[in-house]
């Protein structure tokens, strides 16, 4: 019997999304985190504890239209605030690649890096970053630097020139923590129906079948 | 290739391609019938062009036939290995639901050649099938059960020197039926990603089409022990082998629920792909001015074919057997026809023509059997029926192109009037039971906070409600960000702007859904037949029924898997 969890670049995938979408996150956006996540592994970079930590901390009810950031014109700086990566993250990246220079506290810059990372490898693009608006670097310079944190963090983003995507390196990802995997599970199962004998008959088959 | 070693691209005609509004539509996918395009007959070209180099390194089986065994393969100069474990099982423990947990046979392929350790390290989970755990060395992980009717019949019947019952083989058509292959990245096996460079294997489903091949052969040989053990037994000198032609009248079955179903709605890039392919090669059929003089006898041969194994195809379900008796009698009355305008300009399209005034069924199984002789102008579609890049999301694209999208791709989700109960009456969910897909009734209980998210229309009506008040020039990032709950619906409408097979054309929550038709479509593409519907949700189909086993395929008999049909003595 093997012990040592082995986690593929799907179960990555849908473990995210089914964590994000049993956590109420708007499906869409649970896409984007999920995409985001293997965007990080690729870079030798585990997401799973910052993922966890918005995940503990994200309230859907408490979203209103109020807190959502105005878009501001083409060129233009936004200054955005405090936000929720769950909640505007993949936005954020939306009006970087609009050719808005954004600003923004978020609540986890490595997942928000990710973001902008995975949009790299699904359209012809580049972003760079910056902690202050004043030195910019590429998205995958930072994330591998290793100098980012999993908390709060003030981020700037902007676009660059175009550039060619290229698939995602999904070979020898990094590996999750048992516990750590166990607790994203314990989102993901959220989406799921306890069975009983009524929705068991919902399958269409028969319990048994021999022939 | 040129001389210079550039690919030359040749160019075919083709007439126009069916509209998305008539081919993605639920009743006419559910009447597909496999193709030469499906993945089983893409393989079979390839393992015959190629060579297989099958070679059955360990057969530990016990009289009973349980124990350990294993089938070497080389594609591309690489090993894969068919890890067979065979088990007793008690027959009050064998399902075919996805819910069981012991099965007759567990199956692994697996990359490379196992040593002794990796065989019997991974006994204990294959054995438990989900719940166990794999590695990047595991590719498939499969398991199967006997149709023990005619798996005791044949053991009998070779035990004592004698061959089965034709007409038992011909009606059952298998030995054993998968009730799940599983492949792709689950439970931590080896990811897509990781072998698509290897040319043999860059084709949708490739190495699970692969295993259930493999898996045919371990049953013949396992009937076959089984059959000179009981022999021995009895006090006989021997047992019969069992005779080529009924190795190759018996298949692998499959018994395939709603697990499927999700599939076609969550991959929609890769569902595009597939559906272009196949109505690309019809177009570049319909566009052949004559038939030649041996495309024409073929043709001709599998009319015979088609109308021999319309006459043996029997199933349980009165709804499918008066379809299937439907479909034999306007297909027997349409064969003088055929024969006809076979020999006239553009025949095959004429062929389509004709069937037009009649039911989907006729249609799809025209579509089939005129694409099967024409492999030579067709063939090389195969190569294109993967997704490398799935659905992306532009937010820079403004409200007005989007509005143009929703009114050129969606306007039947539009139509549909949702305020009508029966257009929202079911809800798709996962049981904690196995990861289950389900479909119930959306009043029954309180699921739909946990509704997959197969209610397009639904999706899309509301996306465009929140469109319609909004200035023409506004970016879609923006209504995102004031939306978020569109965003996944707004990557799929982009998506089939260039995707337009990519979107079934129907309510998936309706109350007159039949999920069977999404299920016999994705199998279509399998390249299954003998399909045997037990109830709208679940089906029974066989694979490689009537294709050569691996010690007799060739180059020339590769392509001789159409639409199984036997003769039966009687």
């Amino acid at each position: 019997m093997t012990s040592a969890l082995h986690i593929s670049a799907n179960q990555w995938r849908t473990s995210v999304l089914k964590a994000c979408v049993g956590t109420l996150v708007a499906r869409g956006i649970a896409e984007d985190i999920a995409d985001a996540c293997l965007a990080l592994l690729a870079l030798q970079q585990n997401p799973l504890q910052p993922l966890l930590g918005c995940l503990n901390t994200f309230h859907p009810s408490s979203s209103d239209v109020d807190g959502v950031p105005d878009w501001p014109d083409v060129g233009a700086t936004a200054h955005l605030g405090s936000l929720q990566v769950l909640k505007f993250g993949p936005s954020i990246i939306d009006m970087a690649q609009a050719g808005i220079v954004c600003n923004c506290d978020i609540d986890s810059m490595i997942l928000l890096l990710g973001l902008a990372q995975a949009r790299l490898h699904s359209h012809d693009m580049q972003l760079e970053c910056s902690r202050d608006g004043t030195n910019w670097q590429t998205i995958d310079g930072a994330i591998s630097s290793g100098n980012v944190h999993s908390g709060p963090e003030t981020c700037w983003l902007r676009a660059q020139k175009a550039q060619s995507r290229t698939p995602l390196n999904m070979t020898n990802l990094p590996q999750p923590r048992r516990e750590d995997w166990v607790s994203l599970q314990q989102f993901a199962d959220q989406i799921m129906v306890p069975a009983d004998d009524s929705n068991r008959a919902d399958a269409g088959a028969g319990l048994t079948d021999n022939d | 290739m040129s001389i210079d070693g550039s690919v030359e691209l040749k160019q075919f005609e083709q007439v126009e391609l069916r509209p998305p509004s008539t081919v993605m539509r639920l009743e006419r996918m559910g009447s597909f019938f496999p193709t030469r395009l499906s993945f089983l007959r893409s393989l079979l070209r390839r393992l015959a062009r190629d060579g297989m180099g099958l070679k059955r390194t360990a057969f530990k089986l016990d009289d009973d036939g349980f124990g350990q065994a294993v089938y070497d393969v080389m594609l591309d100069g690489q090993h894969y290995a068919l890890i067979a474990y065979s088990q007793a099982l008690a027959p009050e423990d064998r399902t075919d639901r996805v819910i069981a947990e012991a099965w007759d046979t567990c199956f692994i392929l697996f990359d490379g050649q196992p040593g002794p350790n990796d065989i019997s390290r991974l006994e204990g989970h294959a054995t438990q099938q989900e719940a166990g755990q794999y590695d990047e060395r595991v590719l498939v992980l499969s398991r199967a059960n006997k149709s023990v009717r005619l798996f005791d019949h044949v053991v009998e019947r070779l035990a004592d020197g004698q061959q089965p019952d034709a007409e038992m083989i011909g009606k059952i058509g298998y030995l054993m039926r998968t009730t799940a292959v599983y492949g792709n990245g689950k439970f931590g096996m080896a990811d897509r990603a990781e072998f698509m460079d290897r040319p043999s294997l860059s084709q949708p489903f490739r190495l699970e089409m692969l295993t259930v091949y493999l898996i045919r052969e371990f049953t013949l040989d396992l009937v076959n022990h089984v059959a000179a053990a009981r022999a021995s037994q009895n006090g006989k000198a021997g047992s019969a082998e069992l005779a080529d032609q009924f190795r190759r009248q018996l298949g692998i079955g499959n018994s395939t629920g709603l697990g499927m179903a999700p599939f076609l709605v969550g991959h929609p890039v890769l569902i595009n792909n597939w559906m272009l392919v196949r109505e690309t090669a019809l177009a570049r059929v319909r566009a052949v001015e004559t038939a030649s003089q041996s495309t024409r006898q073929e043709f001709l041969n599998l009319l015979q074919q088609t109308k021999a194994h319309l006459q043996q195809w029997q199933v349980d379900g009165q709804f499918e057997q008066d379809r299937i008796e439907k479909l034999r009698h306007n297909f027997n009355e349409m064969i003088p026809q055929c024969e006809s305008l076979s020999q006239q300009v553009k025949p095959w399209d004429k062929l389509l023509r004709a069937c037009e005034d009649g039911s989907s069924s006729l249609q799809e199984l025209m579509v089939s059997l005129i694409l099967e002789p024409n492999g030579d102008i067709i063939d090389g579609l195969c190569e294109c029926m993967e997704d490398t890049f799935g659905p992306k999301l532009d937010p820079v694209m403004n409200v007005d192109e989007v509005r143009q999208i929703l009114t050129r791709h969606y306007d039947w989700a539009m139509q549909i009037d949702l305020t009508e109960e029966d257009q929202t009456a079911m809800v798709w969910y996962v049981s904690e039971e196995k990861a289950e897909p389900r479909l119930g009734a959306r009043a029954k209980d309180n699921k739909e906070h946990r509704e997959m998210p197969h209610a397009i229309p639904r999706k899309v009506q509301a996306f465009a409600a929140d469109l319609q008040d909004l200035d023409g020039t506004t970016l879609l990032g923006e209504v995102l960000m004031r939306h978020p709950e569109h965003r996944d619906i707004a990557r799929r409408v982009q998506t089939v702007s260039n995707h337009p097979f990519a979107e079934i054309r129907d309510n998936l929550v309706a109350d007159n859904v039949r999920p069977i038709d999404l299920l016999r479509c994705k199998l279509s593409f399998f390249g299954a037949s003998k399909f045997d519907p037990r109830s709208d949700r679940w089906t029974r189909i066989t694979l490689y029924q009537g294709a050569p086993t691996a010690r007799e395929l060739t180059v020339e008999n590769c392509g001789d898997v159409f639409l199984p049909a036997f003769e039966v003595d009687k």
